[in-house]
């Protein structure tokens, strides 16, 4: 599903990405963790389209299809689907609206006919239950004073929403208390099936007690240094990054 | 410009003829305060300060001395206006000419009439209101106003009366046969307690292009509520200059509503005199250009008295090649102790070819008031931007989701739900072609 091969990336000039590669298949949980400024988050970006980022290097096929040249509207029809680390709040645009902007839009380029306001609603009542949204919220300005949680919250509502073929969470556990992580993951493994995958980058191994991941990559200085199965986030929580470094300094 | 001046002067001498009997009048000393004024000074050239931007005296060239038609649709041009709301008592302008007939339904005790019958029922409250600002102000535009006029609308509205449907002025310019430049000329005055909402509709009809020069004239009287909309939404090519010149006594409350989303060059000019105590005035407004549209809102608020309180919102979009001029002031004078006032204009350029010159003023002879202005010239919020795309939006319709967004701040304080819908629906359309 997706396949990335060699991937350099750049912002203002400076290298973050240095050779990544990454196949991830329908029906898989990938985990990427890493320390602070290894360039996880970078790699979200860069995947999603955002346009500050050079890439220099290196191919990524979503689907079989190379997706470098298209813009992050078209990512997202396409199905790719990234959770924001911090969602932006955007006074004045209603969460509804927004909504029913992205997912006729999503609809239309799969074939499928606009929602009708009715039909909207059940589908927003349907997918609400599954993250434990309030209605209250989505009358308001979207994410316009929301908590971290209710953010965090939203854009898994949102993925719901909008059925992605794969779904990257940034960072989504940061900042979530115990309960609000319980139900995030809990949204994420009902939605999972195997057609559908997911890539959660994280910080911490938390997360991945509630969302068992198949691989998991450790990134470092921008690039995977070390894969594994789940058993890796473990390890990584047990001895810190800096073993890591040091085998890679040996090699 | 000496060319134009001497057209307005020669303009002036026929048009004085015509008036016969009624020379002697006093209005017409009025006429021949405001035509000397024009002598002496001229209209604003480019290096008048308050005109440097909008210079509105070249154009006025243009439409001043054109052959004028007479419109030939009228009856489908109020049909059209009477749609926009159903609700509201609709009265027309139509170049330059007042269509009052006895048929208005008014429902109510507000009087609605022309000048000369005005002056007949009401001479004194009439003399008492009409002409009191714009002459004190030297404002050029004003004065040709008045110099030049034959006929007015005044409304009336008595004390304790509150008018629940709104007002809609619509000034229409039907170009079809010729240029057309008019002058209409309004005298709003709401008595004790009263309640009032007017709304001054300009719109183009036909190939030509016009220039309205209007002057509005609005007594508010102690305890009266008052709104006040001027909307300028259509996109066609029109030039426009007008001048809205208010007294509030007090505990009175004034909000003025400013809309242009379109037009070649526009200038709206607002004063408002605050000459008691506890008044509240609010000024909110909106322009959304796109094309090579010019829009210019200057506005004045005087705070003469003590324990007043104004407050200003205005925001604009600039698209391709327009230009925002933003300038207000507001004054609070020695006496005006324990004044609030305050002022914010931002603004978003989309466009590396749009222009906005924005010039916020403060002037304090108090020592004891709460005073805040501001001006922010910015774009459009990247991240903002790209958090809508990465959800499936098309950039263009992100784009207008975002615009919509900023401009809603001031459309909220709309009071009157059909207008609202109106801005709303002009807002979506404007925005599929102009993005």
């Amino acid at each position: 599903m997706l396949s990335i091969k060699n991937l350099h990336a750049s912002i203002e000039g400076k290298e973050i990405l240095k050779g990544i590669n990454l196949e991830i298949k329908p029906g898989e949980i990938h985990a990427i963790m890493g320390p602070n400024g290894s360039g996880k988050s970078t790699l979200a970006s860069v995947l999603a389209g955002r346009e500050e980022y050079e890439v220099d290097k290196g191919e990524i096929f979503f689907d079989n299809e190379d997706i470098l040249e298209k813009s992050p509207e078209d990512r997202a029809r396409d199905g790719l689907f990234l959770a924001f680390q911090y969602p932006v709040e955007i006074p004045g645009v209603s969460t509804t609206n927004f909504l029913k902007a992205a997912v006729n839009n999503v609809r239309k380029h799969r074939g499928l006919e606009k929602l009708d306001a009715v039909k909207f609603l059940q589908a927003m009542k349907e997918k609400m239950k599954l993250v434990e949204i309030d209605q209250s919220l989505l009358s308001r300005s979207l994410n316009e004073g929301f908590s971290g949680g209710e953010k965090k919250r939203n854009e898994v509502f949102q993925m719901a929403l909008l059925d992605p073929k794969l779904a990257i969470l940034d960072e989504t556990d940061s900042g979530l208390d115990i309960d609000a992580l319980k139900i995030v993951s809990n949204g994420v493994n009902k939605l999972r099936t195997d057609k559908n995958a997911f890539l959660v980058i994280t910080h911490y191994q938390r997360l991945l007690n509630y969302i068992q991941p198949d691989f998991v990559h450790v990134l470092v200085n921008g690039q995977i240094v070390k894969s594994g199965g789940k058993e890796l986030a473990l390890e990584l929580e047990e001895r810190g990054y800096d073993w890591i470094r040091e085998e890679e300094a040996v090699k | 410009m000496e060319k134009l001046q001497t057209e307005i002067l020669n303009k002036f001498r026929s048009f004085e003829k015509e008036l016969n009997g009624f020379a002697k009048s006093e209005m017409h000393e009025e006429r021949l305060q405001a035509i000397a004024d024009i002598e002496s000074n001229g209209m604003p050239g480019k290096k008048s300060e308050d005109w440097k931007y909008t210079f509105l005296s070249k154009n006025l060239e243009k439409y001043f001395n054109a052959p004028q038609s007479k419109s030939e649709s009228i009856q489908d041009l109020t049909e059209e206006c009477k749609s926009f709301s159903e609700e509201s008592i609709h009265i027309y302008n139509i170049n330059g000419d007042w269509i009052l007939d006895k048929t208005i339904d008014i429902e109510s005790n507000i009087k609605i009439l022309n000048f000369k019958q005005a002056q007949e029922d009401f001479g004194k409250i009439f003399q008492e209101n009409f002409n009191k600002i714009s002459t004190r102000e030297q404002r050029a535009f004003g004065k040709l106003n008045t110099a030049f006029i034959k006929e007015g609308l005044f409304i009336y509205c008595p004390k304790n009366e509150c008018v629940s449907k709104d007002i809609q002025i619509h000034i229409i310019s039907d170009t079809s046969g010729s240029l057309i430049f008019s002058q209409p000329r309004i005298l709003v005055v709401a008595e004790e307690n009263s309640e009032l909402k007017i709304v001054e509709n300009y719109h183009q009809k036909g190939l030509n292009s016009s220039f309205t020069n209007t002057c509005t004239e609005i007594a508010i009287a102690q305890n009266a509520r008052l709104e006040y909309y001027k909307l300028q939404l259509q996109s066609e090519a029109y030039y426009h200059s007008g001048l809205t010149a208010v007294t509030q006594q007090k505990s009175s409350v004034f909000s003025a509503y400013a809309f242009s989303f379109g037009g070649a060059m526009l200038r709206n000019d607002l004063d408002i005199h605050l000459l008691d105590e506890h008044i509240e005035s609010h000024m909110y407004g909106a322009y959304v250009l796109n094309g090579k549209t010019h829009v210019d809102n200057h506005s004045s608020v005087n705070h003469a008295m003590p324990n007043c309180e104004s407050n200003e919102l205005y925001k604009g979009i600039m698209n391709d090649n327009s230009t925002a001029v933003f300038n207000g002031k507001i004054f609070v004078r020695k006496d005006a102790q324990k004044t609030n006032a305050f002022q914010s204009n931002r603004n978003l350029l989309l466009s590396p070819d749009a222009t906005v010159h924005t010039k916020p003023q403060l002037e304090i002879w108090a020592d004891d008031v709460k005073c805040s202005h501001g001006a922010t010239i910015g774009q459009l919020d990247e991240e903002q931007l790209f958090y809508l795309r990465s959800r499936g939006i098309p950039k263009k319709e992100a784009i207008a989701l975002l615009t919509h967004a900023f401009i809603e701040e001031v459309i909220e304080k709309v009071k009157i739900e059909s207008i609202r819908k109106r801005l709303d629906s002009e807002l979506e359309q404007r925005m599929e072609y102009s993005l």
